[in-house]
Order: C-alpha cells, then structure tokens, then sequence
C-alpha cells in the first residue's frame, strides 16, 4: 500500500464512522422526541457531521494524523504539499514505517462510540426519568408541547401515535386522552402517569389504566385503510365482437387515501358452453404506482393473440393495491367488463325435453360410493357384528358386480356398436380371467388379435386404445368384488380405487349436454300439496332467534344507568359508562357512538352535556313518535 | 303456471314463498332453469308453507330483491358484482335475507368458486366452513351427516372431490349465505315430476334450506 492509498483508506475509514455515528445521533434523538417527526433528529445529525467534517477533506486528516503521531516528522504533510518532492523516498519510507492503525481505530471507535453512548443514556436513563417526572410533578415534560393542554395533576399521561409507516403519517401526540382514533395497527405509547405499549387492534376496544377511583378508561377506535378505488374507463361498456381481432385499449384509474402501491388488469377468458367450460386468466401491465394517491393504468392487447373462438368471454377489470402490508389488506377493483365474440347461430334454440332418469331397479351405485360404503365399513368393523359386518360387504360386493357387469356392456358395445348380451360376457367371464374375456368377446367381435390383455400395443385399433382404461377397471372391480364376496373388505378397497382410477381415465371422453329452452312446467299446488313421502321427516329442535329489540332495550336500559349515575354527582363513573357504551356502539350503531363521543368530551370538559346527551338518546332511540293509544292529540 | 318472471313483475302476495333466482351481469345465472320450479314443487310436497307456483328472476341490481327472503344464485362464469349488486346484496343480508349460492362447476378451483367466495367475502364478511351438526341438517328432514352428495360428486366431475362440508357466512349466529360446492344446481334442475322415479328425492336437502331461511 502506498502512502497516499494509506490516507485515502483512513479518510474513507473515517467518514463511514463519522456517517454511522450521525445515523446513531438521528435514532437517540427521535426516541426523545417524537412528535417532531424527523426535523430534529435530522437537525441533530447533520449537526454532529458539521462537527466533525474535517474527515471528509484529504488534508485535514493528514494533519490530524501529524498531530496525533510525532514520528512522523511531517513526512505526512510534506508529500500531500509537494508530491514531485526530491526526499519523497525518504519521506515516504518514514510515513510507511508508522503504524496509524491503533489511532484510526480508536477515532472510529470514539466517532460511534459517543452517540451509541448518548442513546443508551437517553433510553435507559432520561426517558425514565422523564415519564416519572411526569407522574410526580403532572406535567407532560416528554414532547414539544409538554407544559400545554389540559394534562395536569397527579393522573396526567399522553398518547403517543404512532401511525404506520406507509401511510406516511407524522407522529401525533394527545394529551389526557379519553379516545384514540388511529389507523389498524399504529403503534401507541403511553407515557406519564400511566406507560404502556399498544397496537391499534381491528375492533373498538378500552383499556383500563389504574384501578379502583383513579382508574382511566381510554377508548381505541380503530380507523380501517379503505382499498383503493378503481374505474375502469376503456372498454366503456360490455361489448360483443363479430370476430376477434383487432387492437383493443385499457384505460383505468385509481385513487387511494394513503397512496397506491402498485396496479394491474386481471383478464379471464372463459371458453365453452352448457355444463362444459375451460378458464384462462392472465395480469397484464402490472405498475409500480410508488405511493401514488391517484394512479393512471393503461395498456393494450391484440386480440388476435388472445386465440378466441366464438364463443368466447372475455371478462377485464382493474385492480389496485395500496401499501398496506397487512395480509388481509383488500384490493381495489373495478367493474368487470365483458367481451364476447360472436357465435353465429348463438340465437337459435332447440327444446328437447328431459329424458326421465333411469329405472330404480336398473340404476348402480357409483364406484366413488362404492368405496365411500367400503370405508365406512372398514372403520366400523370393529363394532359391528360379525354377521353384520359380512351381510354388508356381500351387499357391497353384489353392487359391485352389476357396476362389473355395466361396465362390461359398456365396453362391449363400444367394441362392437351392439347392445350387449349380458349373459354371454358372464358366461365368458366364468371361463376366463375378466379382461381376457372381455377382449376375446372384442376380438371376435372386431376380427382383429386380442394378444396382450393390457399391455399396450403397437397398432391398436383406436376403439381399443380408448377402451383399455375400462378393460383395467373391470378386472380391478372383479377382484375387488371378490374380496367384498369372502368378507375382506378393507383388501377390496385398493382394488376398487385402481378401477375408480380407471375409470377416471376414461372419462377423456367428450361429455355433451343438449340445451334448449326449459320446458313450461306447471305446477297444481293444491294437487301436490304434502303428497311426498315422509319418511326421513325429523325436524330437530329449533333455536330461539336472538332478538334485536332486547339488545336495544339493554342498550337503552344502561343508557338511562349512566345518566343516573350523572344526576348522583358521579361524573367520572357516568363518562366511563358512557365511554364502555360508546365503544360498543361503534361497530353496529355510529351515529349512537358519535354522539356519544360529543357528549363525552362535553362532561370531560365541565361543560353543560344536556344537548348532547339528547343528541344520543335520539340517536339510540330515534324521535319521540306519537302514541296511537295516547291522548295527545295536539296539533 | 307461467314461466319465471321477472321481480317486478311478481304478482304474488308477501305472505307466499317465492322462490327468487338471482340475475347478476358477469355470468350464466340462468345455468340451471329447472331448479327453482322443482324446489317450489318439494316446498309443497313436504311442508305446508305457503308457496307461490310462480318463481321469479329478479336482478341482483335491482332493489327488488328486498321483497324476498330468499335468493339461489348458481353459475359456471365469474361472478363480480356491479357496485348496485354489491349494495344491494349487503342489504339484502344485513335485512334477514337467506342467499344460497351453488357452484355449478362444482371445482374449487374454478372462477365460480374464486370470484364468488371473493365477492362474497368482500361484500358480506368472512366465510367459513359450516359445521356438519347444524341446525340446517335437521330442520325438517335429517342429514346426521352433513350436506348430501350429489351425481356429480360421486361421479368426479368437475374438482373430483366429495365436499364434506358447506360454507357459510352468520349474522349473530345465523346463516345468511350458504355457499355449496357439490353442484346442486346440476341434481335438481330436472322436471319435477320425474321425483317418482326416485327411491329418496334428492331435493330433500333443499326444502331444508328453505325451511331454515324462512323460520330461523
């Protein structure tokens, strides 16, 4: 290392103890007050800079350095003056031959040292200090305006409001606080005579400070971050393209109260029709909007890209979201626009009535039912009886098997385009394994080899191809119904899963539905009135419905307490009953809550509260209204 | 008896049940036609409820779904509620009203079942899963356990799942939109007179809900 990189590296050294030391400066001081927001911490912190900015200049370090280490004979001072020196070598080797370490460490420690040292005394020492000062002499000493409002006496204290640092906010301060409304989640220090830490929870709450005569109600009412709102402008209205092409434009806009973190369009298209539809969905145009309140978003989208077929829908809106980290935080969304392309024919209409379903005797329990039977089953065994236990996995087993045989048909009508003969593919069944059976009945029906029951082969017929699946399913369903036959139901049920598997496969089929307009249904009440069956009727015991007039009688009726409680010259007793109330009211009754509020601060205050505590009743109870049996009659 | 009609041009009294479909603009309301009058015919199979034999559409942007205690909401498409929509609906609960909403592409992971559980999250409260041992299940006939599976279940349309429970959202303890899963709308949408061929009438479970909307 050079002599000049040596000072260059201490200048540098130096200067980063120098910045960390004001950034330690700037926190000591914002502990201490607050509710100046960041003016006098930065104050103090460039102040301690100021004081020390001789480390940002090249020849003011090389002379502290000469004055801090006397065997440098000047060496130091004389090459920064005169680099091209004739005695440089000898100069510099004396300046190399010193050892500046010990000293710049010790600087570097001291530049950080002290304001680490002032925030240790300020958070442990004088804030304590401060906050019992405060209870002792009932002056709020902590804060700019500490010797102002109305805190005084032995009970004082302060809110501190801290709101959430995307909102942006500045610190606020109350004094002799009876309500806080903040923000979700700002944080709120109480110091004085009572000191506490809160977060701002989600729903109206009291806290309770002190206990017995000095106890201190202060009610927190929340403040929700409303999401941004959004309009979207273009497309302006729901639209039907004749064909899909062309470029369409997104425009949309959003404003929020607190500032918009970021915005995009969310785009789904919905394909298909009747029971049968597929769904993509894309973000387009996602934008930083960097806390902006008001927030523009656009973008454009060719729709030849988007590979719409009649048909189809697309459905578009704007979303914004604002800075709020929480979770649950909600976004902003517009409308939803929708764009459907043409499909020619779209107004025709075909009324086909319903087939009824089938025959009770002919219908078959789904394999997925069959298993959920087998389950419960399983997990009942031990409870059941033994005779029990094997009547209900034959019964299983015999559904089962006409599923086997139904799908057996299935198979053989799809091989062969005929109706099934159920009794030839049993007879076959009985001599061959199941899907060797069915392939040979498929092979003789079809002309062609059935080698490799279900082993995929080279040039399968595609009918064969789509039938292997079924093929699989019904050999796993033998198996399984014969387990179900000899009373080993929990070895059936792998058995059955690998035929529902199977058969899952082979729904790859297209399923169709036929739609057309419903047919006019007329109903004869009177004719059906009560003609269903009534097995199964039970109604179990019905609930009492909680009783919205009780809840506003009990309301009412703590009301009518509190007023009493003023009329026995309990003031302080009746404004925390009036605060608890408030609290409560705040959710379902605001308008209630608010008046309150105003009656409150009147009693607090040593102001006349008859006004405002009419304000409330009406607000509780709504106005006075004529009676139909009084005898008032006055005009 | 008529077609549907529209809400408002409901000719019925307010002492009558009427089964009330509800149109919102962003999807296929009109996915399952048949149900409303099947379950208007099981209301007056099983119960002696007053019921109307005319079930009426009435648009969800409409203040007319305030005359009606209770609304079906079904579909395949999104579902996003115009802001008169959302108003409405907000009020229409916060009055008493009972919403049964049905996912008719029975898949949680398709945009019915997305965009409706976020609309109605977003416009009525959280919702939330629905015990299998609520009054619900045992308002007129029993189903010890939980909601009845349907076709399409069993037969793994759709999400390929057998739900177990509801969802739902309360107001002081009482379910004012019930949110399924498992595709009623597909098992009931069928002619009514075609109950007869059934060994249980798989609409049991519906007069249930109605029960529950209109006496709890």
């Amino acid at each position: 290392m050079t002599v000049a990189q040596r000072i260059e590296a201490t200048r540098a050294f130096l200067a980063v103890t120098t910045l960390i030391g004001a950034a330690v400066v700037f926190v000591a001081v914002r502990g201490l007050q607050p509710n100046f927001g960041g003016v006098l911490p930065a104050a103090a912190a460039l102040a301690s800079v100021w004081v020390c900015r001789g480390v940002f200049v090249r020849r003011d370090v090389v002379l502290w350095l000469e004055s801090r280490l006397p065997e440098l004979r000047y060496s130091l001072v004389a090459l920064h003056e005169d680099p091209k020196s004739r005695f440089r070598p000898a100069l510099e080797a004396r300046a190399l031959a010193t050892d500046v370490r010990r000293v710049v460490a010790l600087a570097g420690l001291r530049l950080v040292g002290v304001p680490a040292a002032i925030l240790a005394v300020t958070q442990f020492a004088v804030l304590p200090f401060l906050a019992r000062s405060d209870a002792a002499d009932g002056s709020r000493t902590v804060g700019h305006d500490a010797r102002r409002g109305a805190a005084s006496g032995r009970d004082a204290f302060s809110a501190i409001i801290k709101p959430p640092s995307y909102t942006r906010i500045a610190i606020d301060t109350i004094d002799d606080p009876t309500a806080i409304a903040a923000l979700v989640g700002s944080e709120i220090r109480f110091i004085g005579a009572h000191t506490d830490r809160v977060t701002m929870p989600r729903r109206p709450t009291v806290l309770r400070f002190g206990a017995g005569a000095s106890e201190r109600l202060v009610a927190l009412e929340p403040r929700a971050d409303s999401s941004p709102h959004v309009v979207l402008s273009l497309p302006a209205r729901d639209t039907v393209l004749p064909n899909a092409s062309g470029v369409l434009t997104l425009s949309a806009s959003a404003r929020d109260d607190y500032g918009i973190a970021s915005g995009w369009f969310e785009m789904i298209v919905s394909s298909g029709d009747g029971e049968s539809f597929k769904f993509r969905d894309a973000i387009i145009a996602r934008t930083a909007a960097n806390g902006a309140r008001d927030f523009q978003l656009s973008a454009s989208i060719r729709l030849d890209t988007l590979g719409l077929r009649p048909g189809d829908i697309v459905h578009l809106r704007a979303v914004a979201r604002d800075a709020n980290p929480a979770s649950d935080a909600e976004s902003g969304n517009s409308e939803t626009r929708t764009l459907r392309v043409y499909r020619r024919g779209e107004s025709d209409s075909v009324e086909i009535e319903a087939l009824p379903p089938p025959e009770v005797g002919k219908s078959e329990l789904s394999q997925r039912m069959l298993i959920i039977m087998t389950e419960k089953l399983v997990t009942q065994s031990r409870s059941l009886a033994r005779n029990a236990f094997v009547t209900e996995s034959r019964s299983i087993g015999t559904e089962q098997t006409r599923l086997r045989k139904r799908v057996g048909q299935i198979i053989f009508t799809r091989l062969t385009g005929e109706e099934a003969d159920e009794d030839a593919v049993e007879a076959m069944a009985d001599t061959l394994s199941p899907a060797d059976a069915l392939l040979k009945a498929a092979s003789d029906a079809t002309g062609a080899g059935a080698a490799n029951p279900l082993e995929p082969a080279e040039g399968d017929s595609p009918v064969i191809a789509v039938n292997r699946p079924l093929l699989e399913a019904f050999n796993a369903m033998w198996e399984a119904e014969r387990r179900l036959g000899i009373s080993e139901p929990r070895q059936a049920l792998p058995y059955m899963r690998s035929a529902l598997a199977a058969i899952q496969r082979a729904r790859a089929a297209e399923r169709v539905y036929l739609r057309g307009r419903p047919p006019k249904i007329v109903l004869d009440i009177v004719r059906i009135r009560l003609s269903g069956k009534k097995d199964g009727i039970n109604p179990g015991e019905r609930s009492p419905r909680a009783s919205a007039v009780a809840a506003l009688l009990e309301r009412h009726a703590r009301f009518s307490s509190a007023l009493q409680l003023l009329a026995n010259d309990s003031a302080s007793a009746a404004i925390d009953s009036l605060t608890l109330l408030r609290v409560e009211a705040l959710t379902d009754q605001p308008a209630f809550a608010s008046a309150l509020s105003t009656a409150v601060n009147d009693l607090r205050s040593g102001r006349d509260a008859t006004l405002s505590l009419g304000a409330a009743r009406r607000a509780l109870v709504g106005l006075p209204q004529r009676g139909s049996n009084s005898r008032w009659r006055g005009q | 008896m008529n077609p549907p009609v529209t809400g408002h041009q409901s000719p019925v009294t307010s002492s009558e049940f009427v089964w009330a479909t509800a149109q919102y603009e962003s999807g296929d309301w009109d996915s399952a036609p048949l149900v409303a009058i099947n379950l208007t015919d099981s209301v007056a199979r099983y119960t002696s409820l007053r019921v109307s034999a005319s079930p009426v559409i009435v648009s969800l942007g409409s203040s007319d779904v305030l005359r009606y205690p209770f609304l079906f909401l079904t579909g395949h498409l999104p579902v996003r509620f115009t802001e008169a929509e959302r108003a409405n609906v907000r009020a229409f609960v916060d009055r008493g009203g009972f919403l049964f909403v049905d996912d008719h592409n029975h898949d949680i992971d398709g945009v019915f079942h997305k965009t409706a559980t976020e609309e109605l999250r977003r416009t009525c409260g959280a919702i939330a899963d629905l015990p299998n041992n609520h009054e619900l299940y045992s308002t007129l006939f029993r189903f010890p356990d939980g909601p009845p599976t349907t076709g399409h279940e069993l037969n793994g349309w759709g999400d390929n799942l057998v739900h177990k429970n509801l969802q739902a959202i309360l107001r002081n303890g009482r379910v004012v939109v019930l949110y399924s899963s498992k595709d009623y709308s597909s098992e009931w949408s069928y002619h009514p007179e075609n109950k007869r061929f059934q060994a249980i009438d798989n609409t049991r479970f519906g007069v249930n809900v109605i029960v529950y909307a209109l006496t709890r």
